[in-house]
């Protein structure tokens, strides 16, 4: 097996570092789990997100519309980042390439899930529908009234390195074009529509990979989403109360021991 | 789990007096703590079973090695508790007895109908009392604590199981004593009723109840005692463990 790249990417708008807390955190959590492959983050801080560098980590700083122009266009083009910073990545160092959204933590190794004889890796949210407005703004009429799949959620996903940019490509193609209903999670739903046209083997990661628990109810229970691989926190909270759940299941997960040796030097 | 009690007692502020009763020689603090006295109390050696319940019944035997003569209120709480917020408007107010009724729990069920006869609890609408979040008003306290491990040690319509928790339902349906019924958001059980975060972010207390697995219940607050204490937006914690 080649090596395999996992990317995020985090932009904050001006003074605010959420997002690149986030993403940190992230890291942190793929390099304590040792994942074995390479990690890019994308994001627009002026600061680095490790003071000391970590070995197999790259930070890429890309620059951002300023956030005041309002009308969603920031978190329009971060959305959109995920796949617009891929001309940025050589696939040709790499067997696959994973994308993380970064209010990700990965709570065990990545690394049995990028394995197998496939093109595409995606993860469909367990009791959501592709009809919902988060996934299903590009589907035909047909498929909008008949259609039984689960909804794709494009916040982690893995293609083989030598389609990578064949993917990333017909996604981009299906965004620019006018969703058949507006309003809707654009960016989501052309991922969905892209993996629905897409021609190769895709995988589907079992329903214990992937936890979404502050936007699915079947994870919602500190048993239910500790089990999981990555906990996404996934949904309409802000970027503080993300960060706050997410550093819960990070230090419960990283920093706990039986003899609560942390607690014990803070709290003597 | 009672260091983290403590703590978070402290760090929200609780405006009374707090006293850990523990089997273990070593203080909970090295440093001592203003307002916070710890209580050496031998215990036997019974079998595992058997330990969890003699355990529970300290709850009610602790009066005495108490003297609650000056307080207003007294709350007992068991150790997988952790509050996030002042717990001090709980204790507010004119009553006698502070409990948690477990939501839509039914009070003839399994886990608190062991004094209910069968006839009584088919009827019975009132919900099962969970037994480790108790507040007393102090003039009463050693009185509701004799009723309940009367009740506790006296004979039980079923075999005995959940036998103090049982022992305090049996109490509240049958007392004529003022009572104040916490509920969300006050308190919150992650582990049974509300197990969405959203809901018990947002609480006073937290109560551990619904799970015996001990290390999950230690992992779990401890990772909500660094997200409720050492958590803000920068994230401090995390970039000096990770610089």
């Amino acid at each position: 097996m080649g090596r395999n790249l996992v990317y995020t990417v985090a932009l904050d708008p001006e003074g605010a570092t959420g997002h690149r807390n986030l993403a940190k955190m992230l890291v942190s959590s793929l390099l304590r789990t040792r994942f074995n492959g390479d990690i890019t983050v994308f994001h627009n801080s002026p600061l680095p997100l490790f003071m000391v560098s970590r070995a197999g980590v790259e930070e890429v700083r890309i620059d951002t519309p300023d956030a005041d122009i309002g009308n969603g266009a920031f978190a329009r083009f971060a959305q959109s980042a995920k796949h617009s910073v891929a001309g940025q990545i050589d696939h040709t160092r790499y067997d696959k390439i994973m994308f993380m959204d970064c209010d990700s933590v990965a709570l065990r190794n990545i690394d049995p899930m990028l394995r197998g004889e496939w093109e595409v890796a995606v993860f469909a949210e367990p009791g959501r529908t592709i009809q919902e407005n988060c996934y299903g703004a590009y589907l035909a009429s047909d498929e909008a009234l008949s259609l039984k799949r689960e909804g794709l959620n494009s916040g982690s996903w893995a293609v083989a390195a030598p389609h990578f940019h064949q993917f990333i490509g017909k996604w981009r193609d299906v965004e620019s074009k006018p969703p058949t209903v507006d309003g809707w999670f654009r960016e989501q739903s052309a991922f969905n529509r892209t993996v629905l046209d897409w021609a190769g083997a895709v995988h589907h990661w079992p329903a214990s990979s992937i936890a979404l628990p502050l936007c699915n109810t079947n994870y919602a229970s500190y048993r239910g989403y500790t089990k999981a691989t990555i906990v996404h926190a996934a949904g309409p909270d802000g970027v503080n109360y993300k960060l706050q759940f997410l550093f819960s299941a990070f230090s419960g997960t990283f920093l706990f021991d039986s003899q609560l040796a942390l607690l014990n030097i803070l709290e003597m | 789990m009672a260091k983290f009690l403590v703590l978070s007692l402290l760090r929200t502020h609780f405006n009374g007096d707090i006293v850990v009763f523990r089997n273990s020689t070593a203080p909970l603090f090295m440093v001592a703590r203003a307002g916070v006295r710890e209580v050496y109390v031998q215990t036997e050696h019974p079998t595992d079973e058997i330990f969890w319940d003699y355990a529970q019944s300290w709850k009610f035997r602790i009066r005495h090695h108490l003297d609650v003569t000056g307080y207003d209120k007294v709350f007992f709480l068991d150790a997988d508790c952790l509050a996030l917020r002042s717990i001090n408007p709980l204790l507010e107010g004119d009553w006698d007895l502070g409990v948690y009724p477990e939501p839509g729990s039914r009070a003839g069920t399994r886990f608190y109908n062991c004094f209910i006869h069968e006839e009584e609890a088919a009827g019975l609408k009132h919900e099962g009392i969970n037994g480790g979040t108790v507040a007393v008003r102090a003039s009463r306290y050693r009185e509701v604590m004799e009723a309940w491990e009367r009740i506790h040690f006296g004979p039980s319509a079923r075999p005995r199981y959940f036998a103090d928790q049982a022992a305090l339902t049996r109490l509240v349906i049958d007392t004529p004593l003022r009572k104040r019924m916490f509920a969300r958001p006050d308190l919150t059980t992650p582990f049974a009723f509300d197990p969405r975060a959203e809901v018990y972010f947002g609480s006073r207390l937290v109560h551990l109840a619904g799970t015996v697995h001990f290390d999950v219940k230690l992992r779990f607050i401890f990772g909500l005692y660094l997200n409720t204490f050492f958590f803000d937006r920068q994230a401090t914690l995390m970039q000096i463990m990770e610089v």
